[in-house]
Formats: structure tokens, sequence, C-alpha cells
């Protein structure tokens, strides 16, 4: 395993971060003329049942829907600014239900969602590597066998029906897990907003009860999803340690007589590169795939925030949210890439 | 409820979930949970549609006049108003002078605010001003309830080309406790819309001490941050999407609250919701579908449902240009073929009573009309034969029109009652598709462009309580909630008729003549009156039905 | 849902690839009979088959296998599911025909519409949207990926950050709007999935092809003096379309799965169409009341089949994977 030197392949981070711009932009103005193709109109949901013409008319003028859409994206990406800063000043928008700013929403929402899967993540990986890497070490084993089908298994589950049978069994039948209330119950003291994510927050803040509590909530969906994620990637560790394991260097190993724990932690180093990427790809889509799991459990994620915004036509939210994810997703693309690329020079070229 | 702790997790550090009120010795307070969030409250935003924003408004702020309690209960233990009756709140008292169409107002003396501020006339005329500046994001509201009250002045001069949004001599102050108010016609809508929310009194020097020289009528102070008025409660802590915390006004002018502190929380799941109420973290749910409130009734054990047939309706809508539904045939085998008892048992385990007028039975002027329909296939077949249409055949040219919209949202009871509707219809020979819409869009394909052919509506509420207001605004072709798009030469006679008559007697026998004119049309077939219900600790108890289905923290009572 | 990201895996499972030295058999029964033989050696593949068996019988013969009429609600509503102890009884008594109306086995909803049946014919939207959405995206991303990759490395890679974009999208919100925008109709739906899930099969068969384009075959049918279409689509898109077939068998699952999931959502298939995933939201809420069945069944039934779908295109990706 010869490394030519620690650099950072810079040249090919920074491609790809002029290619992500790119794909950016595509995507919010995509999606700003996806919105406005939408048969429906946001105003009467707005306007409500005192729909009188001169309501709608006055509504529809105050959110510039008035006007061509060609000066509507000009309002939205901040090209003229006469009703206030836009996208390229930084300015998301205000939600058309809410009336709060998508930034300040965002920040409130995206947390949730963050704390939720990386939970998730940490907890699937935990479990997942080991398994996957004894499940590969002996392959005709039974142990490998359970395994293999468990991950075919796990990774084909519908995690909005299984969150609700776990709900079910260990909520209302054996009373083991609190309510699905969302992720401190009702009288719950919420800890102050440092990062939005509350488990984290009340550690800053000292407040071990309130922590406990967040904990406690979150066990559920925790474990719906770190289940349904840990199929891949027990799959995924499975099958590269036991490629690994047969190529020729592996070979001279075990033919120089080195235990197969030593085996097993060099094979783990070459094993890594396709499952980062996969942990990669699959926590992108989890920041917007995670909103069943939201659902189901009343977290207040950025995936409920986004149904709801889709229900309610509040497009300025949509926008905002289809940006921010894909944002992240990008910049989780890349950045396993970029890591895949320093264990891997061959990659970057 | 048992917890097993998590094997990290001392015992001693879990906050109990199941600890009913957390309070020290000498405050009460309780947790109301619902399903969506208080958006604004500001009564010019579009968040002031949302429910919880108007039960966070109807607790904050004060009108000049309320119903009196009528003395009696429902048979779910829900105390009634006596909607002929007023009580006098920021108002002492009032006359009419009819001559000068005049009234004149008597304000109360000692009404402080929760910053500390005094209640004056200067607060009657600031709010009078801000409704007629129409300048809210949303849509002039406060104007429309002082248009529909008769208020001199407000009418479409507000709006371009004229623009008269200043206010004139139509509510002038006489001295700090006298305010006169004229009426372009005094109409028996006057009282009522005074009591409504969209007209409470504004604290206009806290209003002020927050306007800004972009937001002169303070739009965004309200709408993200408090109502500055004289209610029985003042805000603690609000935090959008999530929590509404208030607290008793210790100069509160009947007395301070009884409940200290009250707990206005979002918990958009029923079954959480349900579940929070029967362990105790939460004392008064709402919005949950019947069946959970059936099972809550059966559950007991510490909980008890409460409920009243109030304003809220169910009625199947057909437009009435569109073919086939043009021919009055059609409509009446439509109405003879609806399931009326199935629905009634099935989507409202028996919460519901079959709706047998086309205004709220608890309204002023509800008759019952002479025309009344039940399910009966044979006949329906006879009129759709009559009709031209034997056994549904030549229905199917219509497919877009043959789609039963309804609110996807309300899934839970309109999804039954579609899904039976449909069954029954398809044994008369039509294939109704079922198309449920989201709100956003079914508002605004049904309430704003009334472009929709055939829907389930159980959302509308006529705010106020008199029976040519449940028809008026809906029944008129240029009603603004003519969601049919109804239009009938004599009903638009009529109501201008009955909204000019000043005897009340004569006002509810021309309101029984529309009511059985539309009845057999039918344009709307009414199916359903359903409660209004809540899920509530047996220790709670004093709530009373207000028409805009909001809970009077001020009423409550924990015994 | 998952396994929706297809990251290529290289080793073919060793328990499942020949050995070279194995002899051929000659004859068609011969192959047949030791592919049976095969088969059979292999239980978790025999029960994938199984699964995908029934789930296409199901699509077929459903509404005759229902004992109720799936949209029709009955007057038992929210009926519990036979206690397991009465179960044989009841079968016997249906079977001599002594039953004035048929059992419900899985209990009714809250509509009062038979859940079993209810189960039984949503595979004719499950399975079928799912079977033809991977149609579809098969279809069109193949030939797209052909295109991209065979006509030069630049327009390749544009492809793949095109598909990256597809990629990164927050797929449910996309799904969502373009639902809303064309429709809850069946065939909407199928459009909308197989939009989600062509630049998959695109960037497969678009790195595929790029690999064989270097090859001597390929060489060799220029100099013979072929056209350039016919070479892309006699010669190299045969040979580039494995991935791409392996890969279908999965995307049929996530396909259902994602259905399930959108009208979860409230954002696929019409009311009272039966789809399990429909199924599931309708009584989602009262799981806490203690009705269970309404949401159990047909969880169980999405749970299975996916897994069937995943057990085949497992099988599929072991054999063909060079």
């Amino acid at each position: 395993m010869v490394e030519d030197g620690l650099g950072m392949p810079w040249k090919y981070v920074f491609r790809r971060l002029g290619i992500a711009l790119v794909q950016l932009a595509a995507i919010s103005v995509g999606v700003f003329f996806l919105m406005r193709a939408l048969p429906a109109d946001p105003v009467g949901h707005l306007v409500g049942f005192n729909a009188s013409p001169e309501a709608i008319a006055h509504t529809r003028h105050f959110l510039h829907l008035d006007r061509s859409q060609w000066d509507q994206l000009a309002i939205y990406l901040g090209l003229d600014t006469s009703s206030g800063p836009g996208l390229i000043q930084g300015n998301l928008g205000s939600s058309w239900t809410t009336g709060t700013t998508i930034a300040e929403e965002v920040r409130t929402y995206l947390p949730i969602t963050l704390e939720l899967i990386t939970y998730s993540f940490f907890v699937a990986v935990l479990v997942a590597v080991p398994i996957g890497l004894a499940a590969a070490l002996k392959p005709r084993g039974p142990l490998s066998r359970v395994v293999f089908v468990y991950s075919l298994f796990a990774g084909a589950q519908p995690e909005f029906w299984w969150g609700l049978t776990f709900i079910f069994l260990f909520y209302v039948k054996l009373h083991l897990a609190p309510a699905p209330l969302g992720i401190l119950n009702p009288l719950a003291q919420a800890p102050r907003t440092v990062t939005g994510m509350v488990t984290i927050d009340s550690l800053i803040a000292g407040n071990m009860s309130t922590f406990f509590e967040a904990a406690s909530h979150l066990m559920l969906p925790v474990l719906t999803l770190a289940f349904v994620l840990s199929g891949p990637i027990i799959k995924m560790v499975r099958q590269n340690v036991l490629k690994t394991l047969q190529s020729d260097y592996m070979m001279y190993a075990r033919s120089l007589g080195l235990s197969q724990f030593r085996i097993a932690t060099y094979t783990l180093k070459n094993s890594l590169a396709p499952c980062l990427t996969l942990i990669g790809i699959l926590y992108g889509y989890m920041l917007g795939g995670a909103v069943l799991i939201e659902q189901v459990f009343s977290l207040g994620g950025l995936g409920q925030y986004a149904v709801r915004s889709v229900l309610t036509f509040d497009f300025p939210a949509i926008q905002g949210i289809v940006l921010v994810t894909t944002t992240g997703s990008l910049l989780i693309l890349l950045s396993s890439d970029v890591v895949h690329a320093l264990i891997d020079p061959r990659i970057a070229r | 409820m048992r917890r097993v702790v998590p094997f990290l997790v001392l015992a001693t550090l879990v906050a109990g979930a199941c600890q009913s009120n957390s309070s020290t010795p000498s405050t009460t307070s309780i947790t109301i949970l619902t399903p969506s969030s208080v958006a604004a409250l500001d009564t010019e935003a579009p968040g002031m549609l949302v429910l919880e924003s108007m039960q966070a408004i109807v607790n904050l702020g004060e009108p000049l006049i309320d119903f009196a309690p009528a003395g009696t209960t429902s048979p779910d233990g829900v105390k009634q108003l006596d909607f002929n009756k007023f009580d006098g709140r920021l108002a002492e008292s009032w006359s009419l002078d009819t001559s000068t169409k005049t009234w004149t107002m008597h304000l109360r003396h000692n009404v402080v605010s929760c910053v500390g501020n005094t209640f004056t006339a200067d607060d009657v005329l600031y709010t009078f001003s801000r409704a007629k500046s129409i300048t809210g994001s949303l849509g002039p509201l406060g104007w429309f309830f002082y248009n529909t009250a008769g208020v001199a002045n407000f009418d479409n001069s507000v709006f371009p080309p004229t623009s008269q949004t200043t206010l004139g001599d139509e509510v002038t102050k006489v001295d700090d406790y006298t305010v006169k108010i004229k009426v372009a016609t005094v109409r028996r809508l006057f009282l009522p819309a005074m009591t409504d929310f969209f007209t409470f009194i504004w604290d206009s020097k806290e209003m002020k001490a927050h306007a800004t020289s972009s937001d002169p009528w303070t739009h965004d102070y309200t709408a993200n941050v408090n109502a500055p008025g004289f209610g029985p409660y003042c805000l603690e802590k609000w935090t959008k999407g999530s929590d509404f915390i208030a607290h008793a006004n210790p100069k509160y002018y009947r007395g301070k609250a009884s409940i200290d502190k009250i707990d206005f929380r979002t918990v958009p799941e029923d079954a959480n919701r349900v579940a929070a109420l029967q362990s105790g973290a939460a004392q008064i749910v709402q919005a949950l579908t019947p069946k959970e409130f059936d099972f809550l009734k059966k559950a007991g054990n510490g909980v008890k449902v409460n409920g009243i047939v109030g304003n809220q309706y169910l009625f199947f809508g057909m437009a009435w240009n569109i073919k086939p539904y043009d021919n009055p045939l059609v409509r009446q085998a439509f109405a003879e073929a609806i399931p009326y008892d199935q629905i009634l048992s099935t989507s409202y385990y028996g919460t519901a009573h079959k709706w047998e007028g086309t205004v709220p039975s608890s309204y002023v002027g509800f008759h019952k009309t002479a025309t009344q329909y039940s399910l009966d296939l044979t006949k329906a077949g006879q009129l759709l034969a009559q009709a031209g249409y034997p056994n549904g055949q030549g229905l199917d040219k219509f497919p877009n029109i043959l789609q039963l919209a309804y609110v996807a949202e309300r899934e839970g009871t309109l999804g039954p009652t579609a899904t039976l509707i449909q069954a029954s219809f398809k044994q008369l020979g039509i294939n109704l598709q079922l198309n449920p819409l989201p709100q956003a869009q079914f508002a605004d394909r049904v309430y704003a462009k009334h472009d929709v052919g055939l829907f389930l509506d159980d959302q509308d509420k006529p705010d106020l309580v008199t029976g040519e207001y449940a028809l008026g605004p809906f029944m008129t072709t240029t009603g603004p909630g003519n969601y049919t798009k109804y239009s009938n030469p004599q009903m638009d006679a009529l109501v201008a008729q009955i909204y000019a008559e000043s005897d009340p007697v004569k006002q509810n026998d021309l309101l029984a003549q529309a009511q059985d004119m539309l009845m057999a049309a039918p344009n709307w077939i009414p199916i359903a009156e359903w409660e209004t219900q809540w899920g509530v600790r047996s220790n709670i108890s004093g709530i009373t039905w207000h028409p805009e289905d909001q809970l009077r923290w001020y009423d409550l009572k924990v015994t | 849902m998952l396994n929706q990201v297809s990251v290529p895996a290289d080793a073919p499972e060793a328990e499942f690839a020949l050995t070279g030295t194995q002899a051929v058999p000659a004859t068609v029964a011969g192959r047949a009979m030791r592919l049976v033989r095969v088969l059979l050696k292999d239980p978790l593949l025999v029960c994938g088959v199984l699964i995908v068996a029934v789930s296409l019988l199901l699509v077929v013969l459903g509404p005759w296998m229902a004992p109720y009429d799936a949209q029709l609600p009955t007057r038992d509503v929210s009926q519990a599911p036979p206690a397991l102890s009465d179960v044989p009884s009841l079968i016997l008594q249906s079977l001599q025909g002594k039953l004035h109306h048929p059992v419900h086995w899985f209990g009714t909803d809250s509509t009062g519409l038979d859940v079993f049946s209810r189960v039984l014919v949503a595979p004719r939207v499950d399975v079928v949207v799912g079977l033809a959405a991977t149609a579809l995206s098969l279809f069109l991303g193949t030939l797209l990926g052909l295109f991209a990759g065979y006509f030069g490395t630049r327009s390749a890679e544009s492809i793949i950050r095109i598909s990256d974009v597809f990629q990164s999208f927050p797929i449910f919100i996309l799904a969502m709007i373009l639902v809303v925008l064309t429709g809850r109709n069946v065939i909407d739906i199928i459009v909308t999935l197989a939009c989600l899930y062509t630049p998959i099969y695109l960037r497969l068969t678009c790195s595929q092809v790029v690999s064989q384009v270097g090859r001597t075959y390929v060489e060799a049918a220029r100099a013979v003096g072929n056209r350039e279409i016919v070479i892309a689509l006699k010669h190299v898109l045969p040979n580039s379309l494995t991935p791409a077939l392996i890969q279908a068998s999965v995307t049929i699952g996530w396909a259902i799965l994602f259905t399930a999931g959108l009208t979860f959502l409230g954002a696929g298939v019409r009311p009272p169409t039966p789809e399990w995933g429909g199924m599931i939201a309708a009584s989602a809420n009262y799981l806490v009341l203690g009705e269970w069945w309404p949401s159990v069944f047909p969880g169980i039934a999405i749970s299975v089949t996916v897994f069937g779908y995943a057990i085949i295109g497992n099988v599929l990706e072991a054999r063909f994977r060079q």
C-alpha cells in the first residue's frame, strides 16, 4: 500500500466544486420553473374562503405572482432587488404559509434530520462493519449465510411500516418505549438552541435529563433507520472484504503465515473505499429520504417540512428545501469521492 | 405507564412523561395539543386562517361584545351560548339610533392590557383604521367583517381606483370612553360581527410602539412576535412550529383566569395526541377523527370526550352550470343516492346527525326544509332515466366531471364517506372517481376559483351565527363563497331582501323560503352536521362553544 | 429502498459461480434439468422465485381470488381478524360452503373494506407500477447511456454529472411535485418513477459502453465497414446490457417501495384503489388504538415481495457479473 504523498487532489476538488455550482444553479432555476408549471395556484389557499376577486388580486400582487415568470426569477435570484435581497445576496425568501424566513425554518428543521440520520448511520456502521467482516472471513459458514440473507432482507424493507410496527410493539404492547410525540415530550424544557440538535444542545447546556429524554425518544426512529441502513452496508462490506481476501496479495500474506486477525485489519482499509462511497450516497439520499420516518415519529425534521411545503404550494419553502438538500448531497458526494481519491489515487486522474 | 429506562440511563435522571401537571403549589398549568401550530397573530396575515392561530388570538385579545351564555349544555357536555343575547366586554353598553343609523358604544373603564396600557376609545378607532387600511398580506378580512356588519364607507371605495383607506367620520370618538359607529344599513349582523376575532380591539399604544416606517400598521410584529390586546392571557413564549405558552393576565378586568399557564403545543400525528392525553402528558387534545374520539370515550380511564354540534357540516357540492349537473333531475338523483345513515355511522360513530336544512341548525333562522332526501336507489334510478341517463349510460361522456374532490388531509373522515358514496353510485351505474386534493389545491380550485364539478366539503364554518350569513356568501351569484357558481335571480333578490329587512321575524320567514328553495334545487346536498369534539382529562371542565370552534382558555377550570 | 444507490459490486459470490471445469450438457433438456437442480439446491433462491411468481400470479388473478370486492365497503367496520385458534375450523367451514358470507381473514378497516381482498388485489397497482416503471427506465436509460458512452468521454462525463444531480435531488419532493403536476393516475406515477430511475441505467450502461468501445471486436466491426450506429446497436449494446438487466430486478423492488412510500405521504394512487402503502397510511393512526390488522398485513406483503425481487436480483448479479 504505497501512497504518493498525503496531498489532497486539489485540482480534482476544485473541478468538482465548479461543476457542483453549475449543478446547483441548474437545479434552482429548474425547480423555480417546475413550481410555476404546477396547475394550481397557491393564492386560493392563502386567501381562504373570503376569496373576493380583490382579495385574490391583492395577494397575487403581494407574492409577485402577477409579474412574468422571468421577472419573478430575477426577484428570486436577486438580480432585481427592488423587493428586497434575493438568492445571490443570500436571502432564501420567506415562507408563504408562516411568514418566517426560509433560512430560519431550515435552521430549525435541518438539524433534527441531521441528528436522526447521523445517529442512525453511526449505529448502522457500528453494527454492520464487524458483522460484515466476520461473515466475510468465513464465507461458507452458517453465520455468513444468515448475514447475507439478513442484508438482502433489511435493504428491501419499507421503513415507514417498520417504524409503525416498532411503535406498536414497543410502545403500545410492551410499554418499553416512550410515546412517539417527537423528540421531546410536551412538558420537557427544550435546551437553548446552539446547533439545533436537541441531544447536542442539552449536552452543551449540561442538562442531562433532557439529554436522556431526547435520546429515549430517538431510540425507535434510530433503530428503524439503522435496521434498514444496515442491509446495504453489511452487503457492501462483506462483498468487498471477500473480494480483497481473494486478491493476490492476500494470498501472499496468508502464505506468509499471518493470522486471520492481521489479515482482517489489512483488508479493512482496502475494502473501505467503496463502502465510504456507499455511505456517502446513502447519507445524501437520507437527507430527503428520512421523511417517512420523520412523519411516522413526528420528529419535525426537514422531510416533514418539505411534505408540508409541497402540499401547501409554498413555493419559496420548496425552492429553499431543494436547494439545501441538493447542496448537502452534492457536498457529501464530493467529500466521499475525495476520500475515495485519497485512498485510491487512481480515481482523481 | 411503565417505562423501562434504556440501559445507559440512570433511572433518576429521566423526566417523567407520565406526570400530569408540573406545578408549583400556587400555579396551575395545562397542555393543549393541536395538529398544527400558531402561524401568525395578525388578523390580516395568511397564517390567521390556521385554526390554531385563531385559538391563540381569541385568548390574547378581547372583543367589544360577546354572546351571553345560554345556561344550557350540549348532550356531550359543552356549554352553549345564546346567539340572541349579548354580553358587554370592552363595550359595557350600546344603543342604536335607527334614524341616524348610528351605534353608540359606551366603553369599559379600567381595562388594562398585558403591558400595562389602559383601554380607551383610541384603541377602537385604531382598530377600525387598521382594518380600513387594507395593508395586510392576506386579504382585507377586517374590512370584510365590518363590511358585512354594514359599517359605513367600508365598501368597495377602499379599493383602487378610489382607494379611500383613511378612516372618515364613520367611527368617531365622542370622549375617551364613548364611540359612535355609523352604519350604511342596519343589519342584525352588526352585533355578531363585533364578537368575531377579526374585529377584536388592538392595544394601539403598544401597536404604535412596534410600528416602523415601512410597516406603519405593525403587521410584521403581529405576524411574528405578539398580538397586543386586552385579553385574559398574555403571550409568554412563542416558537413558530412548536409551542405557544401563555400566562394569565393578572390585571384582566373580569378577574385573573383560573388556569395560570397554558402550553398550546403542536403534535401533528393524531395517534401521538391520543397517547399524550391518555398518559396525562396533555390535558386537552383537539382535531382528532371521530373514530379516535370514540376510542378515547370507550377507553375512559381519566379521559372524557366533550362535544357539540355547532356549525360544522358536511355537504356534497355540485357545480350549477356544468353538464350533466345543470339538469335538476340529475341533482335529485344524486341526492337520493347518498347513503346517509351508513355515512353517519361509519364516518362519525354516532356523533353526527343528518343535516336537514341548508343552514346550521344552531343558527338564528334555521328552518327544517320541506324537501328531505334519503337513500332510495330505485327512485334515484328512475330520476336518472328520466334525465336521459338510464343506468348511468351516457354519463361516462363526462369523465372529468365525475371526479369527487375532497381535501386529502382529511382522508380520515372524508375517505370513508367518499368511498361509501362511490360504492352507492356504482349501484346506479355511475363510476365516480375519488380525487383527494391537497388542502392548498382544494382551496384554490373550490374556494377561490370555484371550478370543481363535484366535491365534498366539511370545513366551512360561517363565523357569524345568523342564517343570512350562512347563505349570503355562498348562495348569491356574486358571493365570495359561491363554490358551485350557483346563480338564481330569485335567491339573489331574497337575500337582498333579508339583509334589508329589519324585523327579525320577517327575516326568518324569508330565510325559510330561501332554504326551501335551495333544498329543492339542490346545489349543495346536505349530508351531516357533525360534532366539534375535544378529548379532555376528567378533571377539566368549562368548555364553551364559540362559533369559530376555538377554546376560550378563560372558561376552563381544573378541579 | 436503500439499495437504490447502485455502487457496482465486483466479486461474484463464491458459492454461486460455476467453476470452469464443469461439463456443460449438450441438450436443452439437459441444461434445463441442470438449472432446476441448481435452483433447488438453494432454498433462498427458491423462496425468491416463489415470491416473484406469486406476485405475478396475483397481478393476473388477484380480483378472482379475492373473496370480496376490494373497493366495496361492507357493513363490518373495523372488524378484527379471526383468532388463530378459530382459523382451522373456519377454513373447513368455508370449504364446505357452510358460511353465509366469506370470512374476513385479515379483518376489515375503518371503512368496512376487506383487508385480505385488498392485499390480494394490490399487486395490480404495486407490482405493475414496479414492472412498468423499470421497463420504461431500462429502455430509456440504456439507449441514452449507449448514446452517451459511445460518442466520447466528454459527453459521458457530463451525462454522469447530470445524473449526479438527479441522484442528489430529494426524490420524494420531486416525485410529489411531479405527481401533483400530472395527476394521481397510475400512468403518471409510472412515468414519474421512470424519470427517477432512468439516470441509474444511463450511468450503468454508459460506463459499460465506455469500457466496451475500446475492445477489439468493435475495431473489427469498423474495419469490416459497419456503420457506427449499427455497431452501437448490434454489437456494443448487447454486451453492455448485463449490469442493467441485473439491476432491473432490484429496481422493481425499489419501485414498489417507492410507490408505497409516495402513497403513504399522500401523493400516490387515488383511494380507494387497493395499494399496500395506501392501506398502511390509511390506518397508521389507528395502530395506537390497537387496530393493527389493516397496516400489518399490507406491510408484510410489501416486505416479502420486495425481498423476493431483491433475492432474484442478487442471484443474477452473482451469476453474471464478470
